[in-house]
């Protein structure tokens, strides 16, 4: 069965269509609420809330493609993400005047298998994986993140940079911890 | 070459985006689904439920709490009348029907009224030889009157700051016996100086001479007027 006759009945409030879409994206969506919640039972939680607002509001989606689906379904997830980060106030961050630019390590990174990309994304701290799930990941410019965490650009540019840095010395011990493999 | 650098770029976020499991990590999609289900249609029902009779308490609870405070308030109220109907000699007295046998009623009449009908006695010094029979009619049928209206129940209904409350508490002027004037004896003869004080005038002439005469008065009298009495001169 097509998506677009999965929406279309899910619309209707049939629960195989639900059930359908749900075994289509659920794995993907808790992959994305895991980058940004550290916890798997949180993440879990807020996938399901995601589900549940997405149920609630399909009669407001039109389909036009599979991966508009995804990406408005991405977007919910974020969302809801969002709102749980927020409300535990864990954005204390400190804004610093003096932000180095620093280059994204996209060649070692291409180097890495998702899942080891993913452990290493997690590994930050909540701050920096925030900034830098919507910065790097999500595209979002400096102005949106500041305004979606409540926080000034300059804040979001530190935040990215140290995050940037930590990512570094993670590969960079990653490519010793690989090396040392190979050679051993 | 650009677009190679920026496909290059992407990759490890495309990887990202597809990635659906890490392993040993276990999701159970079974157990998913069925929270989610629950929460979709079951659990919608039982909280709008929820909310439907939580309203109904609450509408039910301010309903009762507004009667019973009424109730309350009318119970406080008779409460309040019976004490002070209680309290009132006036109404008090008003309690004790008529007898039947009429002579009794009489005596018990006099009685009471032993007082009114000494005054009226006291005053009236002419009328020594009034039939006292008519009065002690009188206040019989007064008496009679007064009874036959079951007053007592109709004010321990009525609350307290009402009209009829109110007028039923306020003891009731006696009722004097009106007496004629000439019942009391002889008329008391007017003075005739106060009585023809009002007719004195005063007048001022001038005449050609241009004397003028003040405090010229004419005086009514028996004989008639008294004119030019008294005369000033005035120097010009």
């Amino acid at each position: 069965m097509e998506t677009s006759e999965l929406i279309k009945e899910a619309k209707q409030g049939s629960s195989a269509a639900q059930r359908y879409l749900f075994d289509q994206f659920s794995e993907k969506m808790l992959m994305i609420c895991r980058r940004y919640v550290k916890s798997n039972e949180d993440a879990e939680e807020l996938m399901l809330n995601g589900f549940y607002k997405f149920f609630k509001k399909i009669s407001s989606f039109d389909y036009i493609s599979d991966a508009a689906l995804h990406a408005w379904l991405k977007r919910v997830m974020i969302n809801e993400c969002l709102m749980f980060l927020r409300k535990k106030h864990v954005f204390n961050m400190v804004t610093e005047t003096d932000v180095e630019d620093i280059a994204m390590p996209e060649e070692a990174l291409n180097n890495l298998s998702a899942a080891e990309i993913f452990k290493l994304i997690v590994q930050l701290p909540v701050g920096y994986r925030t900034v830098f799930n919507l910065y790097v990941i999500e595209g979002m410019p400096h102005k949106e993140v500041a305004a979606v965490l409540n926080i000034s650009e300059g804040t979001s540019k530190s935040q990215l940079s140290k995050a940037k840095v930590l990512l570094q010395k993670m590969l960079l011990q990653n490519d010793m911890d690989y090396d040392k493999r190979k050679t051993q | 070459m650009t677009n190679e650098k920026l496909n290059s770029n992407s990759d490890w976020r495309n990887k990202l985006d597809e990635l659906e499991s890490i392993q040993g990590e276990v999701f159970n999609k079974e157990t998913s689904w069925n929270k989610l289900h629950e929460r979709l249609y079951s659990k919608r029902g039982n909280r709008k439920a929820i909310w439907y009779w939580l309203a109904a308490a609450c509408l039910f609870f301010v309903l009762f709490i507004s009667l019973f405070m009424s109730h309350k308030k009318e119970n406080i109220l008779v409460k309040n009348n019976l004490d002070s109907n209680k309290n009132n000699p006036f109404l008090v007295q008003r309690i004790p029907m008529i007898d039947k046998d009429t002579s009794q009623v009489v005596s018990s009449v006099s009685n009471k009224n032993e007082l009114t009908v000494h005054s009226i006695h006291a005053t009236n010094k002419r009328n020594t030889d009034v039939d006292h029979n008519i009065i002690v009619n009188e206040m019989i049928q007064n008496k009679n009157e007064e009874n036959t209206i079951p007053q007592v129940n109709i004010i321990a209904v009525t609350p307290v700051d009402s009209v009829i409350s109110i007028a039923t508490n306020i003891p009731q002027k006696k009722k004097l016996k009106v007496v004629h004037i000439n019942e009391l004896g002889d008329p008391v003869s007017e003075s005739p100086n106060i009585a023809r004080y009002n007719e004195q005038h005063s007048f001022q002439f001038k005449f050609m001479s241009q004397e003028v005469y003040t405090r010229s008065s004419s005086t009514v009298t028996k004989s008639g007027f008294k004119i030019f009495t008294t005369k000033n001169l005035t120097a010009n």
